[in-house]
């Protein structure tokens, strides 16, 4: 019920924009054609296939716009602001942090001390060979490089900034090696919260509720400001102000993805209508996207778009059931085509691999686990407690709960304790992990899994020092992108832990760069 | 032509809906009145007073004697009250917060914090179950508006992502049993 209201929410301002769109085009030409004025001069602001007229006079300036204040415009602002601009950060939502501040907090790192203590081999070379892999090396390999080559870099900045982080290092789906070390609460805002106390500290101003409409540009194609909407109340496109910020060294955009933008979504990838969920925040939509696309950036793979197979289609957005998934159900357990009662993918293939396997069966996977498999979920009284993972004590009744096929479950759990004992799954070739014991041991717990929305590879081109790549193949001055907004860096596939790493590394860049 | 009719009938009977429901509005909505106490409810509801006519006299009650009755109902008193009327009765006046100008002030968050704390705030929520939404991810310093509002139902913010059931005060819910 909530989510059919988010969706309907989103919905209605798709339909809202697309009326105002045809509603302004069809007025604008119509008063055009009466009075024989330029079109320039009466089209509004909806109808953005025209270039916008530049103010007559601004309302403010300075010299660095940071559009969004996640991970990547944090860090964008304050390497800005060290190196000497003036600084502000524009925020849409009524909060700021973005996902970043929601995000699972995991740092992928080549070659940190932790990996050292423990004797584990890493180097960026590594870590770009894993990134490309996962990418179908459809990744821009200089980007990844500098992902690869600075994430010890970036990883130390943020300890710099007082993050803190467990002792231990998790090994991530995708990765040769543990590498992904997790900040003390599990969570991207222990990031963000530092980085949003280093902005206080240098004097930057985060206006929240300020929604950048436009990119404004002058004729030779420099970004030169924005038009933005002062005490903006999302998703309500008619609330806020109107006013011009003009910047005088450039604009960095760092509006991270577009999982929540349905519409957006759906025309790059059809299959992902409304009836799919996202683990996003509301706000990630893709507006600034689109601008940058009309201002003449490159776009680059935005129909790569990632869907997380290990989210429970019994709760609303990312919620806590992924965790059952992805540390007991896809490790210790397996994971069943309830019609079937047979697996039907590796339980530990790329994100991709499982949520295109998940979704052509056509309905939610049922992963199950015993109680020796569970022993690795940290909150499981509380998913049970939400009832998105369930308990039973025999096989039998879990088939029945979930309408799975007893008998063929049955041979799917006593085949799996087979290939356990052999060492090699027949199957799927899974990988296995050496503490792992046969599902054997009452009580059986069960969750289901079903993909939502959860990463937007795609989006602008960018070279290595964050500019955006106008369709010119040449920078377009004053603009610069880093980011989910940034397309190429992770190819087809993001791996787990690398959106972190990117946004740190870029961020910086693209701050570091705008104030030269 | 009979779809022409069909089509008028049911414009104009859209139309005399729309003016019924805007008609309503106006006979219903209080008026505000910055002279009426916290517990005078007639100054503003007049005819509409929520109060029974059996009730002892609330004209110089307080939200802590109100309470004292109070304790029990389903639900709570501060779950079916708006914010402002709290605020009343607490002795918070519309100018204390609105200031004396006209039109009355914008209310921010600082302004709440010229008599809330946050320790207090923290205090407050600190044995909830679920989470204490004064010190969540996005730590102690957010707008109180996302959740708390004076004029209209107050909404719990954090459920835009989680679900939780625990209730922010003054969602101005439906008085169901009183006592």
């Amino acid at each position: 019920m909530k989510n059919n209201k988010k969706n309907m929410n989103t919905d209605q301002i798709i339909s809202t924009s697309r009326r105002t769109l045809l509603k302004g085009a069809a007025a604008s030409l119509g008063i055009a054609a009466a009075s024989g004025l330029s079109l320039n001069l009466l089209t509004p602001d909806s109808a953005k296939a025209m270039p916008p007229v530049l103010p007559e006079k601004w309302d403010e300036e300075i010299d660095v716009i940071v559009i969004g204040s996640g991970f990547a415009g944090l860090a964008a602002a304050i390497e800005a602001k060290q190196a000497g601009a003036s600084v502000v950060v524009l925020e849409k939502m009524p909060v700021s942090g973005g996902n970043s501040i929601i995000n699972g907090g995991v740092f992928a790192v080549a070659g940190s001390p932790k990996q050292e203590a423990k004797g584990i081999k890493d180097s960026p070379d590594l870590l770009l060979k894993d990134m490309l892999k996962a990418g179908l090396d459809m990744n821009h390999i200089d980007l990844v490089r500098m992902v690869a080559e600075k994430s010890k870099d970036a990883f130390e900045w943020t300890e710099s900034l007082g993050v803190k982080y467990q002792e231990q290092i998790t090994h991530l789906g995708g990765h040769s090696v543990p590498r992904s070390c997790s900040t003390w609460n599990g969570s991207g805002s222990a990031i963000v919260n530092k980085q949003l106390e280093k902005v206080k500290t240098l004097g930057i101003e985060v206006k929240k509720k300020t929604y950048a409409t436009q990119i404004m540009q002058e004729p030779d194609g420099r970004v030169i400001g924005l038009k933005i909407k002062e005490g903006y109340k999302f998703p309500d496109e008619t609330s806020g102000q109107v006013k011009y910020l003009k910047a005088r060294k450039g604009v960095v955009l760092a509006t991270g993805g577009f999982s929540q933008d349905i519409y957006l979504r759906s025309i790059q990838d059809p299959k992902l209508t409304s009836n799919v969920d996202s683990t996003n925040q509301p706000g990630a939509t893709g507006e600034i996207l689109l601008e940058a696309l009309r201002v003449g950036a490159t776009p680059v793979q935005i129909s790569w778009i990632q869907l997380g197979p290990w989210t429970s289609p019994d709760e609303k957005g990312m919620g806590i059931g992924y965790v059952f998934n992805a540390m007991a159900g896809f490790v210790y357990g397996v994971m069943v085509d309830p019609a079937t009662g047979k697996r039907f993918i590796n339980e530990l293939a790329d994100r991709k691999i499982r949520a295109d396997a998940i979704i052509k069966t056509g309905h939610p996977a049922v992963t199950l686990a015993d109680s020796q498999g569970v022993k690795q979920v940290p909150i499981l009284d509380k998913i049970l407690a939400k009832g998105v993972a369930k308990k039973f004590d025999t096989l039998d009744e879990l088939a029945a709960a979930y309408n799975i096929p007893e008998k063929t479950l049955k041979e799917t759990v006593s085949n799996w304790n087979t290939y356990l004992k052999q060492g090699k799954d027949a199957e799927f070739d899974r990988y296995m992990q050496t503490d792992s014991k046969p599902i054997a041991v009452p009580p059986f717990y069960a969750c289901r899994a079903w993909p939502k929305v959860h990463h937007t590879m795609g989006g602008i081109q960018i070279n290595t020092k964050a500019q955006v790549i106008g369709l010119d193949r040449k920078p377009i001055p004053g603009l610069y992108a880093a980011g989910e907004i940034a397309g190429g860096i992770h190819g087809a596939v993001r791996l787990g832990s690398c959106a972190v790493v990117d946004c740190i590394v870029f961020g910086r860049i693209a701050g570091q760069q705008i104030a030269v | 032509m009979r779809n022409l009719t069909v089509k008028i009938a049911v414009f104009s009977g859209i139309i005399s809906f729309i003016f019924l429901m805007y008609a309503m509005t106006l006979v219903s909505a209080p008026k505000q009145s910055s002279k009426a106490r916290g517990s005078g409810c007639s100054a503003c509801h007049e005819a509409d007073c929520k109060v029974p006519a059996d009730h002892v006299d609330t004209n110089a009650m307080n939200l802590g004697q109100c309470l004292e009755c109070h304790s029990k109902d389903t639900p709570k008193l501060t779950h079916t009250l708006p914010l402002s009327h709290t605020h009343r009765l607490n002795g918070v006046s519309c100018k204390d917060c609105h200031g004396n100008t006209q039109p009355p002030k914008l209310v921010n968050t600082d302004q709440c914090f010229s008599c809330h704390t946050i320790e207090n705030l923290l205090n407050n929520t600190k044995d909830n179950k679920e989470a204490n939404p004064h010190n969540s991810h996005y730590g102690p310093e957010l707008d109180c508006d996302l959740c708390h509002h004076v004029h209209k139902p107050s909404e719990n913010f954090c459920n835009q992502c989680h679900e939780f059931t625990f209730i922010i005060p003054s969602p101005i819910l439906k008085v169901a049993k009183l006592l």
